[in-house]
């Protein structure tokens, strides 16, 4: 287990380098001068002598791996830019957004998790009934439906037509601002986990051992809890890892429809305000964070199949 | 169970088995075609595609009014108002007409983003897991640091630094795209590269070119098919999202993730400026994902009984 888990770490590097590579490259595929974005855009135009010295100051003119180097030294260092639309550093821009958007984030998991889990056994185990076919219609509807129209269905049901929750906001952190978009995130990703155990379900139902086991007199219902269920679970939890990375970029789109105070946000006011150091800063942190989370899947992986360890 | 696909498309297979009149032999593809026809979810995957390209193309003439053309006396009209079936929105523009010039942008986006992604990525797959080496060390790597970022939040990113616009929004989906499909068609290869009928192929001297495209290609298409379809609902997901977020179509463009995210300040007065563009996106994207899923099902020889 141990080598295991080194070498996954091991492969983990060369992503993460990938990963900062196209960070900073970004800044470099900006149509026009860079220092222009760099430098705070409420100055206007530029002085070229101004423009000259803060490429100077910021080694602009030297070679691109140099600048990728010292990017790569600024990143551990924890130092990502300054923010002048916000006027503090990137880093703090991001702290002081990150507990709402974990809170979202997590919230919406569970959710997402335990319905799309729930209701994909269900369905697997009553295949071809009236439940099956209407689970499937619904989980259609949920992979078809976009966040932004979900979350917007939702707030007019919610929120305009029987008003019980608020619209839009975070309050003082009370739990009726959360409701909204975590059940929208949560919603947007249960189709698609429902899906995925249905099938795994279906796959294990019909497995030998499955058999074997019924046939030595073990109840349906232990059969399905102790040996389909968790060999069911392992491309779940693959699912699981992707969706916590699509739940990153939905987070965007939920906190811009909600207004709720978190990354998401952050990066989309950053977009529009072609704030871009910001916007590398958030991407970044995404791109590590589901980086992460995808290694502690596999480990997990490792944990529950041990067949894994040995490929 | 793909061995009937294999002798039939293989170089010796329609040899030994001549097509005559008596005894047709069965393609694989009437074969395949014989199951989509069967398979309820392609047809109605089929039906709301169909309809929906038959919108979009005849847009100029189904649409009543200009999609652009403000009309502030008839500004907030509810639906089934005289000359609005679905009323106007804010600036007075009918909202029918919008929603019918919409469905060319989200479909153009599709078309064109997963048409680059098939093509891109099955050329990458195909070098990839043809050749093995370092061109499959290349592009392998390339596609395990695209799949670590999450493909919605790279596009928003790559959108970011172009700057917001349609055009740009085509680029970022275009880089996103291909390389769900690369790794699909690598995989696909490498189990082909060595089946027998590849190795029958190059004992009678088939150049590397003439198997990848007579022998690899035909039997990877089915996946590429299936993925490529639910591709285009994904891609015309993101445009309408990144659209929504303002990074897409620019005013006064009629995509139906503008007109969502302008018409979310009249929730409260006026839901039905968010409604229809909703209804539409939803029904693009689920008739791809059905015709996806159905053709998953006829294609895919594991799931056929």
């Amino acid at each position: 287990m141990l080598r295991f888990a080194v070498r996954r770490l091991i492969l983990a590097i060369p992503i993460l380098l990938g990963v900062t590579l196209i960070t900073f490259v970004l800044m470099w595929i900006i149509p026009g001068d860079v220092t222009q974005v760099l430098i705070d855009p409420k100055i206007g135009t530029i002085d070229p002598e101004v423009a000259r010295a803060a490429r100077e100051k910021w080694g602009l003119e030297a070679p691109p791996l140099v600048r990728y180097g010292r990017y790569l030294v600024n990143i551990l260092r924890g130092d990502l830019g300054y923010s002048h639309a916000t006027n503090q550093l990137v880093r703090d821009a991001i702290l002081e957004r990150l507990p709402a958007t974990v809170r979202l984030a997590l919230t919406s998991v569970a959710i997402s998790t335990l319905l799309g889990i729930g209701m994909g056994v269900f369905t697997a185990l009553r295949r071809g009934s009236y439940f099956d076919t209407a689970g499937m219609v619904v989980t259609l509807f949920g992979v078809s439906v976009p966040t932004f129209c979900l979350g917007l269905l939702l707030m007019w049901l919610l929120a305009v037509w029987w008003p019980v929750l608020p619209a839009t906001g975070y309050g003082r952190g009370e739990l009726s601002y959360l409701w909204l978009p975590a059940v929208t995130l949560g919603l947007s990703y249960a189709g698609a986990m429902a899906r995925l155990t249905r099938s795994a379900m279906l796959d294990v139902i019909g497995a030998d051992y499955v058999r074997t086991a019924r046939a030595k007199g073990v109840t349906r219902r232990a059969v399905i809890a102790r040996h389909a269920l968790p060999n069911a679970l392992i491309p779940v939890l693959t699912l699981i890892g992707i969706d916590i990375g699509n739940l990153m970029a939905g987070a965007v789109i939920a906190e811009t429809v909600f207004a709720w105070p978190g990354i998401g946000r952050l990066l989309a006011d950053a977009i529009q305000e072609r704030n871009l150091l910001l916007v590398q800063g958030c991407v970044l942190l995404f791109a590590v964070v589901f980086i992460v989370v995808n290694v502690v899947v596999d480990l997990l992986f490792g944990l529950l199949d041990p067949r894994i360890r040995y490929e | 169970m793909d061995k009937p696909a294999a002798s039939l498309t293989g170089a010796i297979g329609p040899r030994i088995a001549p097509r005559d009149a008596k005894f047709p032999v069965a393609s694989v593809w009437r074969l395949a075609l014989r199951q989509m026809g069967r398979n309820r979810n392609v047809i109605i995957g089929m039906l709301i595609v169909g309809l929906l390209a038959s919108v979009a193309v005849s847009a100029p003439w189904l649409a009543s009014r200009d999609p652009t053309h403000n009309d502030l006396a008839n500004a907030l009209r509810p639906p089934n108002s005289p000359g609005f079936p679905l009323g106007s929105d804010n600036l007075g523009r009918d909202i029918l007409s919008r929603v019918i010039w919409g469905s060319r942008i989200s479909l153009t986006v599709g078309l064109v983003v997963q048409s680059f992604a098939v093509v891109v990525g099955t050329l990458l797959g195909l070098v990839a897991g043809f050749y093995g080496g370092w061109a499959d060390d290349v592009v392998s790597g390339l596609t395990n640091v695209m799949f670590a970022l999450p493909r919605l939040l790279f596009a928003l990113a790559i959108v970011a630094a172009l700057g917001p616009s349609l055009h740009n929004v085509f680029i970022a989906l275009g880089i996103v795209g291909w390389p769900t499909l690369c790794r699909l068609v690598r995989a696909q290869t490498l189990s082909l590269r060595g089946k027998d009928f590849v190795e029958a192929a190059r004992a009678v001297g088939a150049t590397d070119l003439k198997i990848i495209i007579r022998h690899i290609l035909p039997n990877a298409l089915s996946p590429i098919i299936v993925v490529g379809t639910v591709g285009m609902a994904r891609a015309i997901l993101a445009e309408a999202s990144l659209s929504f977020l303002g990074l897409g179509a620019q005013p006064p463009m009629p995509s139906w993730g503008t007109m969502m995210s302008r018409g979310q300040a009249y929730i409260w007065s006026a839901p039905w400026l968010m409604l229809f563009p909703g209804i539409a996106i939803f029904i693009a994207v689920m008739g791809l994902n059905l015709l996806g899923d159905g053709l998953r099902d006829a294609l895919d020889p594991r799931v056929r009984d």
